[in-house]
């Protein structure tokens, strides 16, 4: 198999360099950051023309800030360990990032990985974004002459397709820090510690004394098109005393919200009942944090 | 034919549908069909339009090999695309966002046209389907 050798490797100086140069050369040029996807497509012949990479790690882009209101904005290139250091400020209120980036087992990845790059790679196996979705996140992106800020639930389309027009940059990600009364926990399934996860769980919600309040319930892994949220549990939870039976009755809902298929890797029966068994726990735990 | 004639239909649409331009802006690509049991085709788009020609396309970006009754039941929702894609059912060759990106032009166009696509997807059951064999 002939691997992918790009004929041009650039640094980008600028935003507005960067989205110019893309709206110029279009499909042939392609961004790199962690270089973690662009390296999976280049080894699997998924680059198609692309005959130029452009680096955007030297902008101003790897940063995590919190302003007045407590909205965190997140730089695209920030890398996966940058996002654990800062969540790890907020154990109870961030456990849902913590969770996420921890579980991303190896540590090449945490390191080179971008929060930009696993959005933009629109892969529903990826944590980070059903992490972000969980959190209310939204993207910011950029094109010459125009910015926008999108959610993050209608940024993914399908495999490998976000919700980028021609040219188009994603810049930064935003999302409000929880309540204190709020927390949350993620949890996967894979079959080894570096296969892609065959179901993942988000979950993030409120205790407002005994009952669940605000709450969101993100599925992703090999369940689908892109990551989902999964509304009929919500619905299920939400307003509802906290406890055991109905968890279980509400995680039940799942079969609602995707539809699994079988591949070698797991039946669609198999998934099913992960995606059942991890909303269960991740829902137990993200009460147990909130005291 | 079933096939290529579904595709041409789509792309009859597809230019018709001005809701979906923003997904064609810069994509300029060709699509090989090579579908066993029907002779080779492609889709070329450039410009924002979308054309169907027969034959093998000199410089595809993207190549479909699939059974021609496979692709037809994936077209018409009868066969989950990423399952048939995940146990080899079939075989694309080329970048994957660019055969995703076809996958929801063609949702999206069907969703835009809901009577006519409506209709051909009630009809196919009975175009797809397979003569039954004699018994001996």
């Amino acid at each position: 198999m002939k691997a992918f050798v790009p004929h041009d490797y650039v640094f980008a100086s600028s935003v507005a360099d960067l989205t110019a140069t893309l709206q110029a050369e279009g499909d042939s040029t392609r961004i790199i950051a962690g270089g973690t996807t662009i390296h999976e497509l280049g080894y699997h012949q998924g680059l198609g023309h692309v005959r130029r990479l452009v680096d955007i790690t030297k902008l101003p882009l790897s940063y995590i800030e919190r302003d007045v209101d407590d909205v965190i904005g997140v730089g695209a290139t920030t890398t996966f360990t940058q996002l654990l250091r800062f969540a790890e400020t907020q154990p109870r209120r961030l456990a849902l990032l913590v969770d996420t980036i921890r579980a991303i087992r190896p540590m090449q990845v945490r390191n080179v990985g971008t929060v930009g790059g696993s959005i933009c790679s629109s892969l529903p196996f990826f944590d980070v974004p059903a992490a972000l979705m969980a959190l209310d996140a939204e993207v910011v992106s950029v094109r010459p002459g125009e910015q926008r800020t999108s959610p993050l639930e209608q940024f993914f389309w399908d495999f490998f397709l976000p919700d980028l027009r021609y040219g188009e940059v994603l810049t930064e990600v935003r999302f409000r820090l929880p309540d204190n009364h709020t927390s949350g926990a993620f949890q996967k399934f894979e079959t080894n510690s570096v296969d892609w996860a065959l179901v993942s769980v988000a979950v993030n919600l409120k205790r407002d004394g005994d009952r669940m309040r605000d709450v969101r319930v993100v599925v992703g892994g090999g369940i689908g098109r892109r990551v989902t949220r999964a509304r009929h549990v919500e619905q299920a939870l939400e307003g509802n005393v906290a406890g055991d039976p109905v968890i279980a009755e509400a995680a039940r809902n799942v079969a609602d919200d995707v539809t699994t298929f079988n591949d070698f890797r797991g039946s669609s029966a198999l998934r099913t009942h992960l995606l059942t068994v991890y909303i269960r726990r991740c829902v137990a735990r993200a009460l147990a944090r909130i005291p | 034919m079933k096939c290529r004639f579904a595709l041409r239909v789509f792309v009859f649409f597809l230019n018709r549908t001005p809701q979906v331009r923003d997904m064609l802006e810069g994509w300029n690509k060709t699509l090989q069909f090579n579908l066993d049991g029907e002779a080779p085709f492609h889709v070329v788009v450039k410009d924002e339009r979308a054309a169907l020609g027969g034959g093998v396309a000199a410089a595809p970006d993207l190549v479909v090999t699939a059974p021609a009754p496979m692709f037809m039941g994936i077209i018409t929702n009868q066969i989950n695309a990423d399952e048939a894609f995940m146990n080899k059912k079939y075989e694309v060759i080329g970048s994957p966002g660019d055969a995703t990106r076809f996958r929801v032009l063609g949702e999206r166009v069907q969703d835009y046209h809901p009577v006519v696509f409506g209709a051909m997807l009630k009809l196919a059951p009975l175009v797809t389907r397979q003569p039954e064999r004699r018994r001996a």
